[in-house]
């Protein structure tokens, strides 16, 4: 049996940054997973934009609960991917995500995304599942904040690549 | 150690090459503990049956990553993968689910049932090239001596409208090592539908 689950890139911002890049990303894999932790200057969500298409190609349904209250949303096309919806990621606490990128690589189907969402900040966990309208391969990930303010220095994001053989 | 961005690095972009020359001297490890066991990729025409058997039982746990969509029926929502184990078919299945619609959470639950679930199928009349997406966790398999426990996560974006989210857990009643997992789907998966079993070592 083939090991696989390799990383590919990891970066640990030494200064504050509104975009993160994953360029040039190898299409020798079958999945992607994008480990990302850390916090923003200003309060703002965390999303991604895959091969820096900014039309309104992403959409995505979530899922959130408080420790009260379940709640579900969504969004039907937006510009850029909205995995962690309503999460936080703010001065006071280090919040973490991890999206899964099914089948990245392929050119005959929709990319969707699974995110495992922390929010520390509001106090909720959830989970999302988003889709970029199209069927070209992804080869480059942007992590981007929802309204423009930077990644807080110490932020973490690490990309690793699954191999089904 | 990296550093990000780097003043020499593009305009604080780097490339991933750059990334891997300047961390490991573009030597990543691949001794994981994740290892690939099977893949199924649908073809032309599509399936209902997908089969893992002989699975090694070496591993502490087994994962299923995939993509789906049916052939026919379903309409534009998404319907749910069977899976059993060893091959049971009796009623020694039960399940617990949060989902999401988009505008409402829910929850359910089910004892007595013929099947655990594998994962999420989109609709035959989804949106052209929606696919449901899936990873399911099977925790501990080859314990013979409790019960068996899954865990799946996923759903999908199926109409450009619409779409469903979902956290589901299964148990199969039986102690017993897995030793083959069959997947069914009788609206068929349609082509391009991806099944990649994997196993993680403790």
């Amino acid at each position: 049996m083939a090991a696989t689950y390799e990383p590919i890139a990891t970066q640990t911002l030494n200064s504050a940054v509104a975009d993160v890049f994953f360029l040039t990303v190898p299409q020798t894999y079958t999945d992607l997973v994008l480990v990302m932790t850390g916090g923003c200057t200003i309060n703002a969500g965390v999303g991604h934009r895959l091969n820096t298409i900014n039309t309104q190609s992403y959409g995505g349904t979530f899922i959130e609960g408080n420790g009260t209250t379940a709640t579900s949303s969504r969004v039907t096309s937006d510009t850029y991917m909205r995995v962690g919806w309503n999460a936080t990621w703010s001065t006071t606490s280090v919040n973490n995500l991890i999206s899964h990128f099914h089948n990245y690589s392929n050119t005959t189907t929709f990319k969707s995304v699974v995110t495992r969402i922390n929010d520390l900040t509001n106090g909720a966990t959830g989970l999302s599942v988003c889709t970029f309208r199209s069927t070209a391969a992804i080869t480059s990930i942007n992590v981007m904040t929802s309204n423009g303010t930077s990644f807080l220095v110490g932020s973490t994001f690490t990309l690793y690549g699954i191999k089904a053989e | 150690m990296a550093q990000y961005p780097n003043s020499t690095a593009g305009g604080g972009i780097w490339t991933l090459e750059k990334q891997r020359v300047f961390q490991m001297g573009g030597n990543f490890p691949s001794d994981t503990s994740f290892h690939s066991i099977a893949t199924t990729t649908v073809g032309v025409g599509g399936t209902g049956t997908i089969t893992f058997s002989d699975i090694p039982q070496t591993y502490a746990h087994l994962q299923i990553r995939s993509i789906a969509r049916n052939v026919s029926g379903g309409g534009t929502a998404d319907t749910q993968a069977a899976m059993r184990f060893n091959g049971d078919s009796g009623a020694n299945y039960t399940f617990h689910q949060l989902y999401g619609t988009g505008a409402s959470a829910g929850a359910g639950a089910g004892t007595a049932q013929t099947n655990a679930t594998a994962g999420f199928v989109a609709g035959s009349a989804s949106t052209a090239n929606c696919f449901s997406v899936s990873i399911c966790d099977i925790l501990d398999y080859t314990n013979a001596n409790k019960n068996k426990v899954v865990r799946l996560i996923g759903g999908d974006d199926y109409g450009n409208t619409s779409g469903n989210v979902y956290v589901w857990s299964n148990l199969w009643i039986n102690t017993s090592a897995v030793t083959s997992i069959v997947i069914t789907n009788s609206n068929n998966f349609t082509q391009y539908s991806h099944f990649a079993l994997y196993g993680i070592k403790a």
